[in-house]
């Protein structure tokens, strides 16, 4: 209490120092959900079970670059650097661990917005010198961030891993540029998927909910658009109607992504054990397939956050 | 010099006209304002701060004008909303300190800031407690700080004193007295209870149907009405009053032999004729007083119309 009770500081001053800062807000924001999701140990587990083909992948090429010529598997060692594409491993990680992946946007994004509408927060954000557009990009922001350092940490890891020994066999010489691609493709999925998470976020009152329904689309849409694909191949139809079904592959989320690393990485992609030929890989899209599935979805997330944030309910 | 200045300001949603033709003055200290449920008091706050454009009309807050400078005006403003809010997860330091950053100011003097005013506002022992675990006493008064922590020119406050128990009502209102009167900080008080306003409020601005009814000092709207004048008889008399009716005076209301009398002219000029019409009837004149108006008579006087 101001006057009475042991607790009183009649110190309190008026605010005097140094001048206010003007802009900036959505730093502010994002910085602030950065540092509360650092804190959480399930996401730095989560990040390093996503990251888990990197560290088979590791595991996997020190043994037969160490030990497979001593036992006699020259060839074997041979093949399997001949045939490996290394900017491929970069997609193939993320298509590994992309459930992983997934719980770790729910888990830095579902209650972004959805816990602030349950606790009224919006009323303390926009009633300071902060507007709607610094709330909805601060917390942008910080998931994105939050969602790239997940995909770059292991990602970088094996690059710097597959950087230092095995220039040899062509992970450089291969694609020069293949650090940047890489770099494109993560930043580009990571916007993607935050604008997502950020559009279902703002529908909902509950971060729990935000989450099920984001999990539910992901799972369901992968399900429905992977799946035609696959029996498309499995009962060798015709090239166009394959065509027809790959197209379907990418109207998911999970095939958004896909869609992007194809696009960036320029590839179809491929596995390290396997025979390319023998593989059923779905081509890489179209750019107009590639805006349908990544443009629209983000843009629509984006127009639902702008048109639900707001301090006021309105009354018609 | 006025720190709100509002001129036929007008706010819709959609076809529902919130505010009509608005226009008032709020002076400096601390100022209630006064309306039932639905009055558009709060719509009123949330024009000011720029959350809601007003269909016509403009405005001014600290010379800054209403609808244009939104964010320079929050900056310049603390606003305690009346529904709970706070940012889940957040202990009540990490809270304060956010809402002082939100608000300009670097992390370390937003933290500073932060534990004087939750000091300030009789959280500092549970300052490291989460939020959600806090009573609603509490939750009023962190509302409270997280308004306060930027050092604002101007407090909005809504309904401060909403749900919470008459001791801490009572804390709750010293509060507000004390930043107004004591730490220089111009209070904007919302509410639909009197004895708040009354006990806080320097000058008060009623609003009904979301237009200005009455605006002026609270003293001079409680103070003494020169028309109107209190008679106590010792006991009721009819032809008392039908000789007091004759005489010029209107009879506003009567409790048992208490009469209030109003009429034109000077309290003396009152008294004489009180005395008249008790003489005429041969009623015996026990009391007489200058009729007061409480703060509840000019409140009813200005919803009524």
């Amino acid at each position: 209490m101001a006057n009475s009770g042991p607790l009183s500081d009649l110190s309190y001053r008026n605010y005097d120092s140094s001048p206010v800062a003007k802009g900036g807000r959505w730093k502010v924001i994002a910085l602030n959900h950065i540092k509360r999701m650092f804190k959480l140990k399930s996401y730095w587990i989560l990040m390093v079970l996503s990251g888990i083909h990197f560290l088979i992948l590791a595991a996997a090429t020190y043994f037969i670059d160490s030990f497979a010529g001593n036992m006699g598997g020259e060839q074997f060692a041979e093949t399997f650097f001949g045939r490996i594409v290394w900017r491929d491993q970069f997609m193939s990680g993320f298509q590994v661990g992309h459930f992983l992946l997934m719980a770790i946007l729910l888990l830095v994004g579902a209650g972004a917005i959805a816990n602030d509408n349950r606790s009224n927060a919006l009323l303390v954000y926009l009633s300071k010198p902060c507007t709607k557009r610094d709330y909805l990009f601060g917390k942008f922001a910080g998931i994105f961030s939050l969602f790239f350092t997940a995909l770059a940490i292991p990602a970088a890891f094996f690059y710097f891993y597959g950087m230092m020994n095995y220039r040899e066999h062509g992970f450089i010489s291969d694609d020069p540029s293949m650090g940047l691609k890489i770099l494109l493709a993560l930043v580009l999925v990571s916007a993607y998927q935050a604008s997502i998470i950020l559009g279902i976020s703002s529908l909902f009152n509950q971060g729990r909910l935000a989450g099920a329904t984001y999990a539910g689309l992901y799972v369901m849409s992968g399900l429905f658009a992977g799946l035609p694909s696959v029996i498309g191949n499995a009962n060798d139809v015709s090239a166009g109607v394959q065509q027809m079904l790959d197209k379907i592959h990418y109207l998911s989320i999970f095939g958004g992504c896909e869609a992007i690393y194809k696009t960036v990485l320029q590839t179809n992609g491929s596995f390290a054990m396997q025979d390319r030929s023998s593989q059923m890989l779905v081509a890489r899209p179209e750019i107009w397939l590639l805006l349908l599935v990544t443009v629209v979805p983000a843009g629509l997330a984006w127009m639902a956050a702008i048109r639900k944030v707001r301090a006021v309910e309105v009354v018609k | 010099m006025p720190v709100v200045t509002l001129d036929h300001l007008t706010v819709q949603y959609g076809k529902f006209t919130a505010l009509r033709d608005f226009s008032a003055s709020v002076p400096e200290g601390c100022v209630g304002l006064l309306g039932p449920n639905g009055a558009g008091k709060t719509t009123l706050l949330k024009t000011l701060l720029g959350f809601i454009k007003p269909t016509s009309g403009s405005g001014n807050v600290l010379g800054m004008q209403v609808g244009v400078a939104g964010p320079e005006i929050r900056a310049a403003v603390g606003y305690m909303p009346e529904q709970d809010c706070h940012i889940p997860g957040m202990n009540a330091v990490q809270f304060v300190t956010y809402a002082g950053e939100l608000a300009g100011l670097p992390h370390n003097h937003s933290l500073r800031r932060a534990h004087e005013v939750l000091e300030y506002v009789g959280l500092g022992e549970a300052r490291y407690r989460q939020i959600e675990t806090y009573s609603t006493g509490m939750k009023q008064r962190i509302k409270l700080a997280q308004a306060l922590v930027h050092g604002p020119q101007l407090l909005l406050l809504d309904e401060p004193t909403n749900g919470l128990d008459p001791k801490g009502r009572q804390e709750m209102l010293a509060l507000v007295r004390d930043v107004s009167a004591n730490k220089g900080v111009n209070v904007l008080v919302c509410s639909h209870l009197l004895p708040d306003i009354e006990r806080t409020c320097d000058s008060v601005v009623v609003i009904a149907q979301g237009q200005m009814r009455l605006q002026g000092n609270v003293a001079t709207l409680k103070g003494l009405n020169v028309t109107s004048i209190d008679a106590e008889l010792r006991e009721t008399s009819g032809a008392f009053i039908q000789k007091a009716v004759e005489l010029g005076f209107e009879l506003v209301h009567a409790k048992g032999a208490e009469y209030r009398l109003s009429a034109v002219g000077t309290q003396e000029e009152l008294s004489a004729k009180v005395f008249a019409a008790a003489n005429a009837v041969g009623a015996q004149v026990r009391g007489l007083k200058p009729g007061q108006k409480s703060l509840e008579d000019a409140f009813m006087e200005a919803i009524d119309g």
